[in-house]
């Protein structure tokens, strides 16, 4: 098992459990649930399933509760079968906040953490539930018998609430620089959203504006996920990128790191960066290590990727997209919309809100799109759309960013209010009333954990791109543009140098023209 | 049990067979046998096939290749030899998903029927 372990389970689970264990009598209760495991590079969380009641003289509540020991055999037998492990969660009425286990309590999780691990090969999972602010708290077991403290369990419903194991993952200090921030919703919040683990794939125009206002915001730690690199096409949208960038062939993530510690406002922020691709295991796994996840890529595979993570794993995903209808013969913008949205059980998925075209995700899954020959024999309507505005993106992001304080702030108790579009044109605001289909494969697979479908794979065109731009930088004009950067070569508006990529050329082409340059891209 | 739960080449499998066809495992490719309904083939049965590459995700990412003899000729459209049976050819038709069919695998059908009421 990982470092970290994690309880996740949808607002459904946390209201059936609520209406068990919570009785009217004010008594302590108890009951039993199956999980599946979702693991992450870092963090193992367990995915809580199926409520299973007691049957008949299978518990007795007499202040305390206690059950038989062929409730959880039955259990066990039911969770074995189907590759899923069992939680004993009992409630502590009078409580609040992450509950600590008492000595019985203890020794009754304890007593059959063995059994369990031998019928269902996954270790017991304990909960209790706090009665008056309704917080859990987790542990699993070893076959051993010791208890291993979680750090969170999350319920994932029209709001984010989530109960810290302060011991774990301790409020973070709260900065002089975040005085206004407090101030708009409170000490707690802001200590509770700053302690979420946040990853935003896509370090374009959005995702890098997304990823500086989180950290400006003061979570402590922020990840952005992409493979591409800055080009100077780029540069009219990713804010904050220069021409410096472009020319050393730095990675979007590169520089979002850079900007990102720059913005961040937190005592001792985490930014990292991960120069990969969401679609292959390796990126995916990370993504399991986070508490929620902004989608800000344009390409269907990433995108059913994400899709599918945040109903089979319980992690929230915040997705959104611009459209621009410009006129064909280039002489204006007919409108323009953007679209955002959370994903999550209860709420419609990518495909079923008409978000994305499922036929495209095997086309981009098999590198398609990325193949010229294929391209230019294929249907118009896979060619991909450039339109795009720096001046529209913030836009995107700004309602992202709403939905996200929606979700885990949850303003007025309301939660994130399912998907929204603007509409440019007419300057208008709506909520758009899809519903999931009855047959969609994503919304059935809720909880599937480590069971889930198979979408990621090797993404070789991340790979070509990831490499082209390391090749790139070892010309010998970049190590010289380099050296110059950090002050080991002083550059010569004479200097000539021969590179093998591209024969002999000026040094002054791959150094601002012989004045200093400044790693910020702005001359001296 | 949600067909839908029955996921990769083993529910396109079971999803021909409740189909009432008859699909075979032949090396990397799913190949089943279709009725004709509509072009210059009609009434013919058809040899088509999946690749299992493609299948893995199945119903989720519906495949893209579209696999037929090279005696079913398919013009306007993008298509190789890689990753079929000899003799075969591929040809890319991309659909756009199942809507809210409850059975995916027809669907997938009415997909390859429609194709072939294309062919030469």
């Amino acid at each position: 098992m990982m470092g970290r372990t994690s309880v996740a389970m949808t607002g459904q689970t946390s209201a059936a459990l609520r209406e068990h264990l919570l009785r009217p009598d004010g008594e302590e209760d108890v009951c039993l649930a199956t999980y599946r495991a979702s693991s992450g590079r870092s963090r193992w969380t367990a995915l809580l399933r199926d409520v299973v009641l007691p049957l008949p003289g299978e518990r007795s509540v007499h202040g305390n509760a206690s059950f038989t020991g062929d409730y959880i055999v039955r259990t066990a037998s039911q969770a074995a079968t189907n590759g899923e492990g069992i939680a004993l969660l009992h409630s502590h009425p009078r409580a609040r906040s992450w509950q600590r286990m008492s000595g019985p309590d203890a020794d009754a999780e304890r007593s059959y953490a063995h059994l369990v691990h031998e019928l269902t090969e996954y270790p017991l999972l304990g909960m209790t539930l706090a009665g008056i602010d309704g917080a859990w708290s987790a542990r699993t077991w070893t076959q051993e018998g010791q208890a291993v403290w979680c750090e969170s369990v999350r319920i994932n419903d029209r709001r984010l609430h989530i109960t810290w194991n302060n011991e774990q993952r301790p409020e973070p200090m709260s900065q002089s620089s975040q005085v206004r921030t407090v101030s708009a919703w409170g000490a707690q919040t802001q200590a509770d959203l700053a302690r979420l683990r946040v990853l935003v794939v896509g370090a374009g125009s959005v995702g890098l504006d997304v990823a500086l206002r989180l950290a400006a915001t003061g979570i402590e730690q922020v990840a952005i996920m992409d493979f591409d690199g800055v080009e100077v096409v780029n540069l009219d949208r990713l804010v904050g990128a220069s021409r410096l960038d472009a020319r050393l062939h730095r990675s979007k993530v590169e520089v979002a790191r850079r900007l990102l510690t720059q913005a961040a406002t937190a005592h001792s922020p985490e930014i990292n960066a991960h120069e990969m691709s969401v679609c292959e295991p390796a990126g995916h796994d990370i993504a399991l290590d986070h508490d929620v996840i902004f989608s800000c890529v344009d390409r269907p595979w990433p995108r059913a990727v994400l899709n599918a993570l945040a109903y089979a794993d319980l992690i929230p995903v915040l997705d959104g997209g611009i459209s621009i209808d410009a006129f064909d013969e280039g002489s204006g913008m007919r409108n323009a919309t953007w679209r955002t949205h959370v994903l999550r059980p209860g709420r419609p998925c990518l495909a079923c809100n008409k978000q994305l075209d499922l036929g495209a995700v095997q086309t981009d899954r098999q590198g398609l799109l990325d193949d010229p020959s294929y391209m230019v024999r294929a249907d118009t309507s896979l060619q991909p759309r450039r339109q795009n505005v720096a001046a529209l993106s913030a836009s995107v992001s700004a309602s992202l960013l709403a939905q996200f304080v929606s979700l885990t702030v949850a303003p007025g108790g309301q939660g994130e209010p399912g998907p929204l579009q603007y509409t440019l044109s007419t300057n208008t605001l709506e909520h758009l009333p899809y519903t999931s289909r009855t047959h969609c494969t994503f919304e059935n697979a809720v909880g599937d954990g480590d069971q889930r479908l198979p979408l990621t794979g090797p993404h070789r065109s991340a790979h070509q791109q990831i490499a082209e731009r390391a090749e790139a930088r070892r010309t010998v004009g970049q190590r010289l543009l380099r050296a110059a950067l950090n002050g080991l070569v002083r550059p010569r508006r004479d200097l000539t140098l021969r590179t093998p990529a591209s024969g002999v050329r000026s040094a002054h082409a791959t150094s601002f023209q012989g004045d200093t340059p400044h790693e910020d891209g702005r001359r001296r | 049990m949600d067909i839908a739960s029955i996921v990769g080449v083993d529910g396109f499998v079971a999803g021909l067979r409740r189909c009432g066809l008859t699909p075979v495992l032949d090396c990397a490719v799913v190949t089943f046998e279709v009725e004709v309904l509509g072009g210059p083939h009609t009434g013919r049965l058809v040899p088509t096939g999946v690749g299992v590459p493609e299948l893995e995700a199945w119903p989720a990412v519906p495949p893209h290749w579209v696999h037929l003899p090279t005696d079913v000729p398919l013009t306007r459209t993008n298509s190789d030899v890689n990753e079929t049976l000899f003799g075969w050819v591929r040809h890319s038709r991309q659909i756009a998903g199942w809507g809210d069919a409850e059975e995916p695998t027809q669907a997938w059908v009415a997909h390859v029927r429609g194709v072939l009421a294309e062919a030469a």
